[in-house]
């Protein structure tokens, strides 16, 4: 079961997403919540499997409701929700530490298998702005990910697919420690700090490609 | 000292220089004609005295008295008999010639000669004929008096005639003086007429000239001053329109977000569900969810288009750069085929958030309105937008395609637009050419420094 709190606003829009949400039988909303504030009081006290929160609320706001609830437990995933379809928004949100990014214009067709994913560990990225993104840093810098290793690039993709440290090493037949020292080395030279950084990354540059499922 | 006075006292001083000469010169004449007449007296005198001292030297002073009275005077001399103890046995009677007059000692003085003495001895008295110019002096003295009286006159009447002359050809000076006055004043309709004397007319006329076109540079002065005042009250005008727009697009942007957005959201998250739900129990109720699901996504992506145009969320939210960032990539994504370049130069990465959002938001206007001209108007493939920040704001837009002789007037509306933005925050703005033929777009910004009008930006925007 993967317990869900839902952060909106507006009650209207907490009933619809639960409505969505509760069909299927493997997700349950445990709480909702009106504000920033009470999306991050109602996380400890929940300490639910997803957070799943629209940016634009009154006082703190999701961004930094965001950087709070990662403040306090950086393994937390969350998939934030906001009408704008530009390329900052996600962006920021996955600096903050989100796990998913999605437009409320999508999000009802695709939102139970995002919080699915993301209760699994992967990043969700709307795939429009996953490509718009991708479109965006083709006109910049050179590709970063060609200052890879060839082993480099192998943890590189793994991981951005989701998988551990752990389950890495036994498919490249290394051991954990060494998987460690090249994710170190990974991260180092894409300039990413976290999981969710280095999945956008790889989804910019084709590494990997992000396939909602619309059908739940 | 009046050029009046100066004039008198130059006359004076020359008609006093020729009085003077003209004084001396009778001096010189009296004295030389006095000098002459008693001389040939003396002369006489002395002869007819030698020769009666001859005849009379024996006898002694008796006869030579009686002769001596029956002589009677002699001209310009004294005759003085005197015993030979020094008194005076006779003396010839003085002169009965204008007895009541004398001339002034000083007068004597000047033109008398030196006094002289012949002595004649008799045995027992001597006789004396002293020069006595007194009395010579005095047709001298009458004829002097009548010249100096002449020269007064005549100094008092060059005098009173160089007065009028003066202050006749001075007249016209004064005239020009009250005008000049007048203008200081600050009536600068003030003109002289025709004046009197080739000088004045000169100056009138020049004066006039000079006047006329202070006057006209008055007046072309205060036309500026008037135009620049209407000029700041347009541009002020223009700014608290612009402001307005701004405000009214924020507001609206965030009335439509908040509101229909939300209801869209639920909208077609409620479709979704439902149709789901009747998927199998009621084709047609799902059939009818879906549609409800699929005019939300039109009124959704209706609503975005509005919102992006309105005000980007991403420049209130995450700053300038977030929102250039956000620009390019709606660009890209509307245009394919172009390419649209967004770099940072300088200190931006490090905190672009710190923008004052009056300059945030006239530097995004800049760019939008510049990047749209571009795309529409210029025909270029590539598009540069360079964001530069150190202690002020440079924003570079840069086209390679067919440049600025072929920008429509609604480009150049467009121009001025961005112009009076940039001006209202003490910016400025140039439109040129790049090197590749299109055209530069470069704006430079204050960060600092006061800002003229409030930008009005809510202090926790949402996003």
């Amino acid at each position: 079961m993967i317990r869900v709190l839902l952060a909106d606003d507006h009650a209207l829009v907490r009933t619809g997403f639960r409505l969505l949400l509760e069909e299927p039988d493997d997700i349950e909303v445990v709480a909702e919540a009106e504000s920033g504030e009470q999306a991050y009081e109602l996380y400890s006290e929940h300490q639910p499997d997803v957070v799943m929160i629209d940016l634009s609320m009154p006082g703190i706001g999701g961004v930094e409701a965001i950087k709070k609830i990662i403040h306090r437990d950086k393994h937390a995933r969350i998939l934030a929700l906001s009408v704008h379809e530009d390329i900052s928004h996600p962006r920021r949100v996955l600096q903050a530490g989100a796990m998913g990014y999605l437009t409320k214009r999508q999000a009802p067709e695709v939102l139970i298998d995002a919080i699915r994913k993301i209760a699994n560990g992967t990043t969700v990225i709307d795939p429009e702005l996953a490509q718009r993104m991708a479109v965006a840093n083709s006109n910049g810098d050179a590709n970063p990910i060609e200052s890879l290793s060839e082993r480099e690039f192998e943890v590189f993709e793994k991981l951005a697919l989701g998988n551990s440290v752990n389950s890495i090493a036994e498919v490249l037949s290394l051991s954990p420690s060494t998987v460690g020292t090249h994710l170190y080395k990974v991260k180092q030279k894409l300039k990413v700090t976290n999981m969710a950084e280095l999945t956008l990354l790889a989804v910019r540059h084709g590494v990997i490609d992000l396939d909602l499922d619309t059908h739940g | 000292m009046t050029l009046r006075s100066q004039i008198t006292a130059a006359l004076v001083l020359i008609i006093t220089l020729l009085a003077a000469g003209l004084a001396w010169q009778q001096v010189r004449s009296i004295r030389g004609s006095l000098a002459e007449q008693i001389e040939t007296a003396g002369h006489i005198a002395s002869q007819v005295m030698s020769g009666v001292n001859e005849i009379y030297k024996e006898e002694g002073s008796r006869p030579m008295k009686m002769f001596l009275s029956r002589l009677g005077r002699l001209r310009a001399h004294d005759v003085i008999l005197m015993d030979l103890h020094g008194s005076v046995i006779y003396r010839a009677p003085a002169s009965q010639y204008k007895t009541d007059q004398r001339a002034p000692d000083w007068f004597v003085e000047m033109v008398a000669p030196e006094q002289s003495v012949r002595a004649f001895s008799l045995s027992n008295a001597q006789l004396l004929l002293r020069t006595d110019a007194r009395r010579a002096t005095l047709e001298g003295w009458a004829e002097f008096k009548i010249l100096m009286t002449g020269i007064a006159m005549g100094f008092v009447l060059i005098n009173l005639f160089a007065y009028w002359l003066v202050g006749r050809a001075m007249a016209p000076f004064n005239r020009v003086t009250s005008a000049m006055l007048a203008v200081e004043k600050g009536d600068y309709g003030t003109r002289l007429p025709a004046l009197p004397g080739a000088e004045a007319n000169a100056i009138g006329a020049a004066f006039n000239t000079m006047v006329s076109s202070v006057h006209d540079s008055m007046a072309a002065r205060e036309a500026a001053a008037v135009a620049n005042a209407e000029l700041a009250r347009n541009r002020q005008l223009t700014q608290e329109i612009q402001q307005g727009i701004e405000h009214e697009q924020r507001s609206l942007a965030q009335e439509l977000h908040d509101e229909l957005g939300q209801h869209v959201t639920a909208i077609k998250s409620l479709g979704v569900s439902i149709s789901r739900r009747c998927n199998n129990a009621n084709p047609e109720m799902a059939k009818a969810a879906q549609l409800i699901v699929e005019s939300a996504d039109r009124i959704h992506a209706a609503m975005r288009q509005m919102l992006t145009r309105l005000r980007p969320a991403s420049l209130d939210q995450f700053g300038l750069v977030d929102a250039l960032n956000d620009l390019v990539s709606d660009w890209s994504i509307k245009q394919p085929e172009k390419r649209f370049v967004f770099e940072l130069g300088g200190s931006a990465g490090q905190d672009p958030g710190k923008l004052p959002p009056l300059v945030a938001t006239t530097a995004y206007r800049i760019a939008q309105e510049s990047v749209t001209n571009a795309v529409r108007h210029s025909g270029a493939s590539r598009i540069d937008i360079r964001l530069q920040l150190d202690d002020q704001l440079n924003l570079q837009v840069e086209d390679n395609g067919a440049g600025l002789k072929n920008a429509s007037s609604g480009t150049r509306f467009g121009l001025t637009g961005m112009m009076e933005r940039a001006v209202a925050i003490d910016g400025t703005l140039d439109v040129g050419s790049s090197d590749n033929g299109g055209v530069l777009v470069t704006a430079v910004l204050p960060i600092t420094g006061k800002l003229k009008i409030d930008s009005g930006i809510t202090k926790n925007p949402k996003i």
